[in-house]
C-alpha cells in the first residue's frame, strides 16, 4: 500500500516538475524576446532548465544590460505565465511535502 | 507629453543626432532611438545627463510620462525584491544547517522542514516577481 503510494507521489512529483519547467520556459522566452535577447528559445530552456534557481539568476543578470521594450511586451500573457508557474511550484511543493511525510511515517 | 517626444523636440531644437546623444551618453545610436520612439525607457541618470544636455529641467522631462514613472516604480520593487531574496536565501541555508543538527528531534524537524518548504516557495515567488 505504502509503495503504491509512494510510486504514485513519485509520479506526480515528475509531473509538476515537468509543469513548473515548462510554465518558466515559456514566462522566459516572453521576457527574453521583449528584451531584444537573441535565441530566446534556448535562453528560456537553459534558464529554466537548471537546478537551485541558478539558472534563473543567470538570466536575471544577462537581462540587465537589455532594457524592455514596450511594444515588443504582453503583459496580460506575462501576468498568465506567472500565475500558472507559481501555482504549478505550489503543487510541486505540496506532492513533495506528501511524499516526505509518507517516508517518515513508514521509517 | 511622452518622453520620447520632449526628447525628439529638444533634439531638433538643440540640433543634435541621435549619433551625437548616444556618444555624449555612451549608450548606442539604437539606444537612443528606442527612447525617442518609447519602445523603452532611459534610466534616471541618463534621464538627468539628457536634461541637463537639453537645459530642462527634469519636471518638463518628466511631465505626464505615468508609464516613464510607472517603470522607474517597478525598478525599484526590483531592488527591494531582490534584498528579499537574498534574505530568504541565507534563511534556508540557515534552517537547513539546523536541519542537520536536529535531525533526532521529529517534531522540531518537522518545523524546520515546513519552515525550508515557505521559505523555497517565497524565494520563488520573488524570483517570479523578478521577471
Amino acid at each position: 500500500m505504502k509503495i503504491w503510494m509512494i510510486g504514485l507521489l513519485l509520479a506526480a512529483f515528475v509531473i509538476a516538475v515537468g509543469l513548473v519547467f515548462w510554465q518558466l520556459r515559456r514566462l522566459i522566452r516572453l521576457d527574453a524576446k521583449a528584451r531584444g535577447i537573441a535565441m530566446p528559445q534556448r535562453v528560456g530552456f537553459l534558464a529554466a532548465g537548471t537546478q537551485n534557481g541558478i539558472g534563473l539568476l543567470a538570466y536575471l543578470a544577462l537581462r540587465r544590460t537589455y532594457s524592455l521594450q514596450i511594444k515588443l511586451d504582453d503583459p496580460a500573457q506575462r501576468s498568465k505565465l506567472k500565475v500558472g508557474t507559481l501555482a504549478a511550484f505550489i503543487l510541486m511543493a505540496e506532492i513533495w511535502v506528501s511524499l516526505a511525510i509518507v517516508l517518515l511515517a513508514i521509517k | 507629453m511622452i518622453i520620447g517626444e520632449q526628447l525628439r523636440n529638444a533634439g531638433h531644437q538643440h540640433q543634435l543626432s541621435q549619433e551625437q546623444i548616444a556618444e555624449i551618453l555612451g549608450v548606442s545610436r539604437q539606444t537612443i532611438s528606442n527612447w525617442e520612439t518609447s519602445k523603452s525607457y532611459p534610466d534616471i541618470e541618463r534621464v538627468m545627463r539628457l536634461a541637463e544636455i537639453y537645459h530642462l529641467s527634469l519636471d518638463e522631462l518628466l511631465r505626464g510620462d505615468q508609464q516613464m514613472v510607472k517603470t522607474w516604480m517597478a525598478e525599484t520593487n526590483v531592488v527591494r525584491a531582490g534584498k528579499w531574496l537574498g534574505l530568504l536565501l541565507a534563511l534556508n541555508v540557515a534552517l537547513a544547517v539546523a536541519l542537520t543538527f536536529f535531525v533526532q528531534v521529529p517534531w522540531l524537524m518537522m518545523i524546520l522542514f515546513g519552515a525550508m518548504v515557505v521559505c523555497v516557495c517565497g524565494a520563488f515567488y520573488l524570483l517570479l516577481r523578478l521577471i
